[in-house]
């Protein structure tokens, strides 16, 4: 089966959070109760019964107030951090290229929420689980085998969210931010496309990741593992291998010391 | 901040506090004895023993933070090399294996004298095995928390030694504490040191006691000089996370806890002591209470390291 995607164009959403009610209703959660914070985001921030969210974030541009809205939730990273760490082995790529977290395996160790390059698996204390967004495909609800699109893609007004083959949504992204580009937008971007071996939720910029509240250069949380264990075994070595080596040593001296006196 | 909303809390902070402990004071009773022909191998047990009930503590501590207890053993079914948790959990397995092994050994050994040179054998073989356990073991925990994508533990290569510098500390003061709990459970329970110790009439010398007090000293100026190698380049990578510790919601804890009650008030009773001589009246008693700071000390240190990351 080919790769799936979703793109996300920041310059049609609407910000009406459609997607959100869409994701709680088709995955039976329940409403978050909140209050207000000072800001239309609502929940304020994503949980075990929150998947999908809108962010809204205000920026100035010449002198200008803008709006902008990003949507934060799983995005399907092709080197998945999560799944690196995982001490079980919970987590695996669906065969459309979505990360899945398989409930019957997980043991709620938390290792996936810290390692995620964009925080989005949250603990589900009631269910004892790590969570988040499946792409649809939860057992008992997944929308992809039965040729449906994603919920929150279903729901979107302004056709923000699309979902198709991963190369061809590459090539509309582009497009997208080629027309951006034309326009004057020259931080204009397509994020998702190479960033972690090619994510599976790519989104049309208009200006640089960070403006969006998404990590420039994420990276996989084992990207230096191997460097860490070598630090950390080479300064246990210091501090409590030198006097081992020390010891080993004086009791070669001491050991030969004895045969030489022997032989005197 | 909502601690109970974190996803690694208290029983983890607890649970690397502990296996931190447990490593350490096997490497360090373990060169301790070598350094001394042998002489030192009730010391060695001293450790093994304690770090047994570390260890379990570490486990039982360790499952109760799993959202899923029952399927721990999803965990065993194969090692994960690209997840520190994984193997972590295999050499925990494993230390406390050779721990258990060498424990009951050194029993049966006591309590069946044709035992005694089969245990020397087995024992004098395994217990380099759990010297390497232990390297691995008290390396792990700093790796497991580093090998995220919280800036506060990512960014620097930092932090894995910094865990084991405090490890190291924590578990030259947590012998310093069993030795003195030692000599006691001499005169207060004799039956049950002679089952474990193959004698109830044996003492920790003060010797022995001075010389690990002079290595906590050492330890802790080496910790020192390690947190100041960790916080400046925390410093230079990742400057909020830095600025949470020094300025921050964590300050107080990060300057009281970590720095003034975990490093520089051991540090400096110990010089106080150390200047005026470690055989006057209360030396012990400024000892074990700069152990027991120091211990103290490792535990902040864990919980504001963890605490700061999921802010």
């Amino acid at each position: 089966m080919a790769d799936k995607a979703i793109l996300f164009d920041t310059q049609r959403c609407s910000g009406c959070r459609g997607c959100q009610v869409a994701c709680k209703q088709w995955n039976e959660h329940e409403a978050t109760d909140t209050e207000f914070t000072g800001s239309y985001e609502n929940p304020p921030k994503l949980s075990s019964g929150t998947w999908v969210r809108m962010r809204f974030t205000e920026v100035e541009r010449q002198d200008k107030l803008s709006w902008l809205f990003t949507r934060n939730s799983c995005m399907h990273c092709t080197n998945m951090s999560c799944a690196a760490v995982c001490p079980v082995g919970a987590i695996f790529k669906t065969d459309e290229g979505f990360v899945h977290i398989d409930q019957e395996w997980c043991i709620g160790c938390g290792t996936c929420t810290e390692a995620c390059p964009f925080h989005i698996p949250h603990l589900d204390h009631v269910e004892g689980t790590a969570s988040k967004c499946q792409a649809c495909t939860s057992v008992g609800l997944n929308r992809l085998s039965a040729g449906e699109e994603p919920a929150c893609v279903k729901a979107c007004p302004p056709n923000a969210l699309v979902y198709g083959d991963r190369g061809d949504l590459v090539a509309e992204g582009q497009a997208r931010v080629d027309s951006l580009k034309s326009k004057g937008k020259t931080d204009a971007m397509l994020y998702g496309e190479k960033e972690l071996g090619g994510l599976h939720v790519m989104y049309v910029l208009d200006d640089k990741p960070s403006v969006y509240g998404l990590p420039d250069n994420p990276q996989m949380a084992t990207a230096d593992m191997t460097g860490k264990w070598l630090t950390g075994l080479a300064a246990a070595g210091v501090v409590a291998g030198l006097p081992l080596l020390w010891v080993i040593k004086r009791r070669e001296q001491m050991q030969k010391a004895r045969v030489e006196g022997g032989a005197r | 901040m909502n601690i109970s909303e974190m996803a690694w809390g208290l029983t983890l902070w607890i649970d690397l506090w502990a296996v931190g402990i447990a490593s350490s004071s096997f490497i360090a009773a373990f060169i301790i004895n070598k350094m001394s022909g042998g002489r030192q191998e009730k010391l060695f047990r001293l450790s093994v023993f304690s770090g047994m009930v570390f260890g379990i503590t570490s486990v039982i501590l360790l499952l109760s933070h799993l959202g899923h207890v029952e399927w721990f053993w999803h965990m065993f079914i194969n090692i994960r090399p690209s997840s520190v948790l994984s193997l972590g959990g295999w050499i925990l397995t494993g230390w406390l294996t050779v721990a258990g092994i060498m424990s009951v050994l050194w029993i049966a050994a006591n309590l069946f004298k044709g035992l005694k040179s089969f245990s020397l054998k087995v024992n004098g073989f395994i217990s380099w095995v759990g010297l390497i356990l232990s390297f691995l073991l008290i390396t792990y925990g700093g790796v497991l928390i580093a090998t995220s994508n919280q800036p506060l533990w990512a960014s620097t290569l930092m932090l894995p030694p910094l865990f084991i510098a405090s490890a190291v500390a924590t578990g030259l003061a947590w012998l310093v504490l069993a030795s003195f709990i030692a000599n006691w459970a001499n005169r207060a329970i004799p039956g049950l040191m002679k089952v474990l110790f193959d004698s109830s009439d044996w003492q920790i010398d003060s010797t022995m006691t001075h010389g690990l007090v002079r290595a906590l000293v050492v330890a802790l100026i080496i910790e020192t000089a390690v947190l100041a190698g960790f916080m400046a380049w925390l410093g230079a990578a990742a400057p909020e996370a830095f600025s949470l510790l020094v300025s921050g919601d964590l300050a107080v804890y990060f300057w009281a806890g970590l720095v003034g009650i975990g490093i520089v008030l051991p540090f400096f009773l110990l010089l106080y002591n150390w200047s005026r001589g470690v055989g006057r009246t209360g030396a012990v008693a400024v000892a074990a209470t700069s152990s027991f700071l120091t211990v103290a000390g490792g535990l902040i240190l864990r919980a504001v390291i963890l605490i700061g990351g999921q802010l």
